[in-house]
Parts: structure tokens; C-alpha cells; sequence
């Protein structure tokens, strides 16, 4: 129940029992000779080394022995993914990816030593490779799939990046125009300046109203694209003439050039 | 600060009450301060812009996209940034004419690869956009879409392996309407009357940007819908038939759409096109990269009605999609939806039957156990020939079932009888129901080399449920 | 009682606060139907202090779950596995760490609050740049999905007066609508006419040389929704 990886049959132990796989039969374990083992699900699940069982026996793990440079064959009986991954040490999944419920995947050890493995779906279910003899010295144990003839995919440039694959977000890209303010005006009012400016692209616009190099009043305002206008008021803007500067700075930083404009308040 | 023109943070600055200064805030701002971005109903549909060709000759029409970075405003105010086919979001669509080629000139100008896939298309195995034949960064590729398919509502999106759940839900995607003789002779609603809908999920940060969590085993799922790029938009229609093309640009979401309390709709299309004739909905489920054509006819409406397009599936902000505003004029129209559309043409007798298995493996989604293996053919059909495929949903969750560069029709629902609207037209995508199994038959022509199929939920796409097929000629 | 009642009175609140201090132990909890299978972790924050360890536990559970760092720390046990053996870290720095499964990352985060030895709370962190704080919909669903005019217009203070050869219909209408007024003789309908009209007091004239005599008025108003107003009847005679 629960949740799904492939399918649960009721009647896998059958079928296991008449794939007629596992025609190398494993001689018992301590002789050592290529080797089958085989993941099945009933009574399990649980690697084993018998080919005609139909049941896993309480606790039953696969313990084999080859020789050097020899293979061992895994045989997917059961109707749930498993493989067989290596516990430690040289690492080998055997078959490299996936997880099958059917076929056969090998795996060839050149070098002697003790080989524990594990189903990486279901961790309980363990085995051990006993390697005898002198090591080989070309090629390291590789395992592979008996997949149907591979096929080269169509041309094209080969992918960057394989597996796991980071894609960044957005940022908005970059930004090096800046920013145009372009036909202003401004108008004197009491106690007041309105200035009406015309921006190119949104952007944060700071206005100030100046007396020689005192900034009276200023104000910032996020704008859009397109003609706007703005009303400072201060008690300080009396009589006189003051300079407005206006100048625009986008989301990117770019400034635009700082625009300058006299005007005289009469009131 | 970029954002926020009339955010909250900027006018908490103000000082409050009591000042006879006018505030620098437009009186637009102040409006917009009062509500949340997220109220629904707020926005006009945006209309998506139509790509225009830069060539056009005899045969074919040419059109050249840039596959950049850019900003939608999508919350009043604020800018968001996208990755979109001319930067927009949704993308351009592209109107195409049934026999006439379109050759469409991608520029990728992103960091990293991208690529294509014309989703519903019957398109040549080198121009698919088989995740594995991407167009590296900076790079370009001329995909060439003979356009020798009936009429349907068609979507171009990215597909690069492992890639798509993101790309995807920061904006690469567009529509790619195909036209042809039969549907102009049947004078469905054309021009202004025509509106494409891209329907989708998301959620949101504070500044605006797009907020994207993991989630391998649901998928993604936002709190807020967007249609064509505006929250929950309103429409102002007039009382005459619309055509609605909609489109599940979600990752993983999938809908029941209903109108109003169960007002009539008429299915006109599906994935691959017109319908044998037109079928009454008034509750649609809606499966991620599904088409819908609905046409609504707004005259049995009075001026001042308001009908909202809901999703009954959701919850608060995932409820509303829409709504149309009835207005005044029209009330007298001579066309009338025909009660015969495309003759059923006959399918050659099935050589095949394939059975797929959808289960969540170790860490990962797989078909039949297996994970995409870009070296591996998991089916090898016959051109030509048609095979009966059926999905065996394992799992607890909904998965869009898509076959890249085929149609198929409808065959059997184990979850109850197939609905005419699924059963009477070609589809391209099928939303497999939990627990569920359906079986489709595949007609495998008429191009044949790689392709492949997967679950179009993206987050169980890129997390390996996709295998490949070669048809072999 | 008052002795056993303070040792009791702890293991309860230990038992169901959700910021449990000293407890470091986190169960991954599957997600059932009535969720909609949303895996999640059994406590989302979890207080400790420096020195001690925490372990994420998964018996039970039948989906593939794992346990990894976010942010400014690194931990991970494995690759996703049903029902992995529990996992532990032993933090030495307050702080405040955030775990995730990585396949559900969208449901099963929680955080663990370090404090120093003295109990104190860690410093908070710097919250994070608005480009990674959410913004949630706080919308709620609409309510009404089908708002259409029901309401019928009203006619009201109908009167009708003699003119040279006719009869002015004066009336007042409550909103926009189209108002007929017809002209009955013994039943029959000798003149009618029809007229939209907006909301507000209107009047409406008909002439006719051949009306004249005892006549009975009908006046109706329909809204541009098609919703009927009552039928107002009067008299009139028209010489």
C-alpha cells in the first residue's frame, strides 16, 4: 500500500520460480566460480543465491565467492526495484543506474577482497562477494546492464552538465543603459516649485531645489516611464531664485546626467 | 529601491496625519497601498503579444526569438525577473497556417543551455527538442515546424534535461496557434474574439520575485494563479461567442475549472485539436500541459453580469482565475458553433500493447522502474503502425502522461467512462489519476526517430520519468 | 500532590510544546490522505544548547525521506532511503540551523534554535534580503463566483393626465429600463408605446386623433438584464 514504487503482484513468487534464469547455477558458496545471485521479493525481500527458491528464508543474505577477474550476475526476480551497491570501499552499483524489476545486471571484480553490498531501496537486504586470486591488473570492475543495443541520440552538441543540474533564477539581467530625463519644466508656485520631467525608463528620480550650494527641499520618487510631475512645498522657498536638479537612477544603478534648471519664485 | 512604486515599505516613511503637504506618493500609489497585490480581480487580461515573422516567403514563414532574461510586472508595482522567449512573459505567440513551414531562429542568450520542444507538434526527431539535443549558452539552432497537422492550440516551451521545472516556471513558454481551412470554413470566433489564456501557479517573495520550493513528490504548487501574466484577472467581454484557448502552464497543478455556479461551456478542442462536435462542460478537470478551446457564449448574459472562472480544486488564493465582466452591445450574432466539426478519421488496427508502471523509485520518479537513460530505448514502435499504451499510475499523485511528436486517442478510463471531450479528439497529454490506469492508442507516424515520453509534471520529469521511444521505419 | 504535580506538570508541557527545549530528537511524519500527503518533520523548531545533539529519526516511515543542511551549515546523512537509520549533529555554535528533506522540501523544513550554555537565545539571524522572504497570498477565495442583476426597476408615482388629443404618462423610475405604456379598451390594447428611459422622473406623451374615450393604463419597465418591474394600471379618459 502506501505509497508507489512499481506495483506489488501477489503472485511473484511463480513467476520467479519459472523465468529459468540462472542457468550458471552457484555451485554452494565456498567454491569459487562466476556467480548468481538473485534479488527476490517473497518472504523478503532478500538477495539469494538459490535459483529454484521460491521464498526467502528468515535472514537470508547471499554470501559468494568467485575468483578474480570473474563476475557475478544479479538477477532482478522480484517485482520491486532494487540493485546492489557496495557498502564500502571501491564504490560499484551494479546496475550502474536504475533500479530494475526484471533482467540481469553483472558486475567484475579484478581484485581480491571481501565485497559487502546492499540493496539501496531496501537497505536489509545484503550480501557478501568473497574475491580469490592475484589481481588483474587491466580495467577496474565495471558493471553493465543488459540493455537493449544503445543507440547514439541524435547529433547535436553533448549536454554541458549531466545529473543534477542547478539552474540559477533570474536576476533580471543586466542593464548598462541609463536612464534619459528629457523636457523639463518648472514652475514657480507660492512657497512651492513644481517640476514636470520626462523619463525613458523606470527609475528612482531625485529632485532638489537649491540656493547656491544649499539644498532647500528635496524629494525622491519612484517613477514609470513617461511624463510626470512633482510638487515640492517648503515655508523655506521665499522669494528668489533657486536651481532645481533632477537627476534619475535606475534599478541597475545607472545614473543619468544631472539636469539643472533656474527659476525665480516671485512670491 | 527598485521595486515597490507603491509599496508599503516606502509609504510607512511618510509621516502620518495632520500635514497640509501633499504627499509625493500619486493618488494611483495610495490606491494600490490600500490593497494587497494579491486581490483578485484587479488587473485587465493582458493581452499576449504576437510574434511577428521577419521573413515570409512562398512557403514559409521565418521568425527569429531571443531567449533571454527580462522583468515582467506581473504584482502591480513591482518587477519581476523572467527568463522568456523576447523576454516577455508569457511569450509571443506565433500564428501559424497549417502547410505553410515556420521556421523559428532561437538565440539562446541565457548562462546556461536551453532548448525547444514544440509540445503537440508533429515534428521531425532533430527539431523535437529531445532534452539531450540542447542549444548551448550563447549558441543558436533554426528549428523547422512543417506545420502538416490539423488545427490545434499548440505550445512551444523549454526542455532541457533537468532544467525545466525552473526555466519553465520563470517563463519559458508560449503559444503556437495552428490554423487551417476546416476551422476558418466553420468561422469560429476569430481577431479580438480569439484569447489564448495561459493558466499558472505561483508563489512569490517580498520584492517581487518569483519563489520556487522543491518538492520532488508533489511538485510545485503556488499560492496564487496567473493568467497570462496579471493575478487573477478581469475581462470585459461582450455579449457575443468568445474563444477561449487555455493552456495549464503550471508545473505540476492541475485544475477543475467551473464558471460562474455551472454556467454551460462548450468544448470545441482539445490537445490535438477540434473535437467530432462540440461537447457541453461545466466542470472540466484540467491536467498540467493540457489545451482547452472553450467557446462561452456571453449573450445568455445580462450587461453587468459577472462571471468568475474558479478552480474548484484550490484553496484562498488558488480559487479564482478569472472573471468576466459582461458588458453592453452586441445581442444579435449569426454564427452559431457547428454540431459537426472534424470527421473521426479511422485508426489502423493496434500491433502492440506496452504497458507503463508510474512509481516513485529510490529518490526518484520512474516508468516501469527505470529512470531516463538517454542511452537506452525503452520502446521501439513500428512507423505507421498504432499500439495501445496503458498507464499504471503506482503512486498517489496526478501525472500528465505526454508523448513528444505523436497524438493518441483515449481509449479506456479505469476511474469511469471516458468523457466525450477526451474521448472524441486526438490528445497529446493525459492526466493519469491516482491509482489510476487508462490506455491510449498511439499512432506513430508520421515522422519517425527519437523521441521521448514523460510525466509532464516538471518536478517528476526533471527527477527522471522519461524514457525514450525510436520509431523504427 | 503539589510535589508530583511540578515533575508531571513539566513532562507535560516537554511533551506538547512545540519549541521543546533540551528535546533533540526530530521524527519524520509521513503525510496521510487527509493532508493530502504532506510529509512533514514532528516538531518544526526545536531549542537546544551548544554541545548537545540532535537526531532525526525515520522508523515508521514507508516514503524516502533524508535529512540535509541549509544555510551557513553542512549536514547531510544520505541519499533518500525508506526508513534510514537515525541520524545525528552535535551543534557547538548558537545559532539558529534550518534541515530540510530534500525531496519535500517544500513541507518538511524546520529549524534548530541553539543557545549558548547559560540558556540564553542565540542572536537572532540577519533576516534575509526580500528576495528570499516569502510574500503569501492572504487573499481569501471568492465567495460569489456569478453576480448578475436580479433586482427589478421600480415604477412608481404613475399619473396620467389628459392632453388635446391624447395622454402624458408622468412616472418615476428607479434604474435605467425600457417603459411601455399601453392603452386598453375593454381589454383590447389601442396604442402602445415604448421608450427607454434613465433612473430619475420622466413623462411620456401620446397622441393619437383617434383616441378618445374611457381608456385604462398600463405602464411596465424592463432593466437592461431583463428583470420586469410591476404592472402599474390608471385610468384616463381622453375626449
Amino acid at each position: 500500500m502506501g505509497r508507489g514504487r512499481s506495483g506489488i503482484y501477489a503472485a511473484v513468487a511463480a513467476i520467479a520460480a519459472t523465468t529459468g534464469l540462472g542457468a550458471v547455477g552457484a555451485a554452494g558458496a565456498d567454491e569459487a566460480a562466476p556467480a548468481d545471485i538473485y534479488a527476490r521479493d517473497a518472504g523478503g525481500p532478500c538477495f539469494s543465491e538459490d535459483a529454484g527458491a521460491t521464498q526467502c528464508a528468515a535472514g537470508e543474505t547471499a554470501d559468494v565467492t568467485i575468483n578474480t577477474g570473474e563476475t557475478v550476475t544479479f538477477h532482478f526476480v522480484g517485482s520491486q526495484p532494487h540493485n546492489a551497491a557496495s557498502d564500502s570501499g571501491p564504490a560499484w552499483k551494479a546496475p550502474d543506474t536504475g533500479y530494475p524489476t526484471s533482467g540481469t545486471a553483472t558486475e567484475t571484480f579484478n581484485n581480491p577482497g571481501t565485497y559487502p553490498f546492499h540493496c539501496e531501496v531496501h537497505p536489509q537486504m545484503t550480501g557478501v562477494v568473497q574475491v580469490e586470486g592475484d589481481p588483474i591488473p587491466t580495467g577496474t570492475a565495471t558493471a553493465t546492464a543488459t540493455a537493449t543495443a544503445t543507440a547514439t541520440p541524435p547529433s547535436s552538441p553533448p549536454p554541458t552538465t549531466g545529473g543534477q543540474t542547478t539552474t540559477p533564477n533570474p536576476s533580471g539581467g543586466t542593464d548598462d543603459i541609463k536612464p534619459r530625463v528629457s523636457s523639463v519644466k518648472s514652475t514657480a508656485l507660492r512657497r512651492a516649485v513644481r517640476v514636470r520631467f520626462k523619463l525613458s525608463e523606470p527609475a528612482t528620480v531625485t529632485i532638489r531645489v537649491k540656493r547656491g550650494r544649499k539644498v532647500l527641499k528635496s524629494a525622491r520618487v519612484q517613477a514609470r516611464a513617461g511624463t510626470r510631475s512633482v510638487t515640492l512645498r517648503s515655508k523655506k522657498l521665499k522669494k528668489g531664485r533657486y536651481t532645481v536638479e533632477i537627476q534619475a537612477r535606475d534599478a541597475f544603478g545607472n545614473r543619468s546626467s544631472l539636469a539643472k534648471k533656474r527659476l525665480r519664485l516671485r512670491r | 529601491m527598485r521595486n515597490g512604486f507603491a509599496s508599503v515599505a516606502l509609504l510607512c516613511a511618510l509621516p502620518t496625519g495632520g500635514s497640509t503637504r501633499r504627499s509625493l506618493i500619486t493618488s494611483a500609489g495610495r490606491r494600490a497601498q490600500a490593497r494587497s497585490p494579491f486581490t483578485p480581480f484587479r488587473r485587465d487580461l493582458p493581452r499576449i503579444p504576437e510574434l511577428l515573422p521577419v521573413r515570409r516567403t512562398s512557403t514559409a514563414d521565418v521568425y527569429d526569438v531571443q531567449i533571454q532574461q527580462g522583468l515582467a510586472e506581473v504584482l502591480p508595482g513591482f518587477e519581476t525577473p523572467i527568463y522568456g522567449y523576447e523576454g516577455v512573459y508569457p511569450g509571443p505567440t506565433i500564428r501559424a497556417r497549417t502547410g505553410r513551414e515556420s521556421i523559428v531562429r532561437q538565440h539562446n542568450t541565457l548562462t546556461f543551455e536551453s532548448n525547444v520542444h514544440l509540445h503537440g507538434g508533429f515534428v521531425p526527431a532533430g527539431h523535437d527538442g529531445h532534452p539531450m539535443d540542447v542549444i548551448p549558452a550563447g549558441g543558436s539552432f533554426e528549428y523547422h515546424y512543417p506545420n502538416l497537422q490539423d488545427a490545434a492550440t499548440l505550445w512551444y516551451h523549454d526542455h532541457a534535461h533537468g532544467r525545466t521545472s525552473r526555466t519553465l516556471y520563470h517563463g519559458l513558454m508560449a503559444m503556437y496557434v495552428l490554423e487551417d481551412d476546416l476551422e476558418r470554413e466553420l468561422e469560429l470566433p476569430t481577431g479580438e474574439y480569439d484569447v489564448p489564456l495561459v493558466i499558472a501557479d505561483h508563489s512569490f517573495n517580498r520584492d517581487g520575485s518569483f519563489r520556487y520550493l522543491e518538492n520532488v513528490d508533489l511538485g510545485f504548487r503556488g499560492d496564487t494563479l496567473l493568467v497570462n501574466g496579471a493575478v487573477s484577472p478581469r475581462m470585459r467581454v461582450d455579449r457575443r461567442k468568445y474563444r477561449f484557448r487555455l493552456l495549464n502552464g503550471s508545473n505540476s497543478r492541475s485544475y477543475t475549472l467551473r464558471l460562474g455556479r455551472g454556467r454551460k461551456m462548450l468544448q470545441i478542442a482539445g490537445d490535438g485539436g477540434l473535437l467530432t462536435r462540440p461537447v457541453v462542460r461545466r466542470r472540466v478537470p484540467f491536467h498540467p500541459a493540457e489545451r482547452l478551446d472553450l467557446v462561452i457564449d456571453f449573450r445568455d448574459y445580462a450587461p453587468g453580469t459577472e462571471l468568475v472562472l474558479h478552480n474548484e480544486d484550490g484553496e484562498a488564493g488558488t480559487v479564482a482565475i478569472m472573471r468576466f465582466d459582461v458588458g453592453r452591445g452586441g445581442g444579435s450574432e449569426d454564427f452559431r458553433v457547428p454540431r459537426r466539426m472534424r470527421p473521426r478519421e479511422p485508426l489502423p488496427e493496434p500491433v502492440a500493447d506496452r504497458r507503463w508502471e508510474l512509481g516513485f523509485g529510490f529518490g526518484a520518479w520512474q516508468i516501469n522502474g527505470k529512470d531516463f537513460d538517454h542511452a537506452r530505448m525503452d520502446a521501439r514502435p513500428s512507423h505507421g503502425t498504432t499500439e495501445r499504451w496503458t498507464f499504471a499510475n503506482r503512486s498517489n499523485r496526478v501525472h500528465p502522461m505526454h508523448i513528444h511528436g505523436f497524438l493518441f486517442r483515449v481509449l479506456w478510463r479505469s476511474s469511469g467512462p471516458v468523457h466525450p471531450g477526451e474521448r472524441l479528439g486526438w490528445k497529446d497529454t493525459i492526466g493519469v489519476l491516482p491509482n489510476e490506469r487508462v490506455t491510449v492508442q498511439a499512432w506513430f507516424a508520421p515522422y519517425a526517430g527519437k523521441y521521448v515520453f514523460h510525466c509532464h509534471a516538471l518536478e517528476h520529469a526533471d527527477k527522471a520519468m522519461m524514457l525514450q521511444l525510436e520509431v523504427m521505419t | 500532590m503539589k510535589r508530583l504535580a511540578g515533575p508531571l506538570a513539566a513532562v507535560a508541557v516537554l511533551a506538547a510544546a512545540p519549541a521543546a527545549y533540551g528535546q533533540a530528537q526530530v521524527q519524520a511524519v509521513d503525510g496521510t490522505e487527509a493532508n493530502h500527503y504532506e510529509n512533514q518533520w514532528s516538531t518544526k523548531r526545536l531549542t537546544i544548547r551548544a554541545g548537545e545533539t540532535v537526531t532525526w529519526t525515520f522508523t515508521g516511515s514507508t516514503v524516502l525521506h533524508n535529512v540535509a543542511a541549509r544555510g551557513s551549515w553542512t549536514f547531510r546523512n544520505d541519499d533518500p532511503k525508506v526508513a534510514p537509520p537515525p541520524a545525528s549533529f552535535r551543534f557547538d555554535t548558537p545559532g539558529e540551523y534550518r534541515f530540510v528533506c530534500e525531496i519535500h522540501e517544500s513541507s518538511m523544513w524546520g529549524d534548530v534554535v541553539v543557545t549558548d550554555a547559560s540558556g540564553a537565545p542565540p542572536p537572532p539571524p540577519p533576516p534575509p534580503p526580500l528576495s528570499e522572504q516569502p510574500w503569501l497570498n492572504d487573499q481569501p477565495a471568492p465567495t460569489r463566483f456569478d453576480v448578475s442583476d436580479e433586482r427589478r426597476p421600480r415604477v412608481s408615482r404613475v399619473r396620467v393626465a389628459r392632453v388635446r388629443n391624447g395622454a402624458r404618462v408622468r412616472f418615476r423610475l428607479s434604474e435605467r429600463a425600457r417603459v411601455r405604456v399601453r392603452f386598453k379598451k375593454a381589454g383590447v390594447t389601442v396604442k402602445s408605446a415604448r421608450r427607454w428611459f434613465g433612473a430619475g422622473a420622466h413623462r411620456l406623451t401620446v397622441r393619437d386623433r383617434r383616441m378618445g374615450g374611457a381608456y385604462r393604463v398600463e405602464v411596465v419597465a424592463w432593466d437592461r438584464a431583463g428583470n420586469r418591474s410591476r404592472t402599474t394600471r390608471d385610468r384616463v379618459s381622453i375626449r
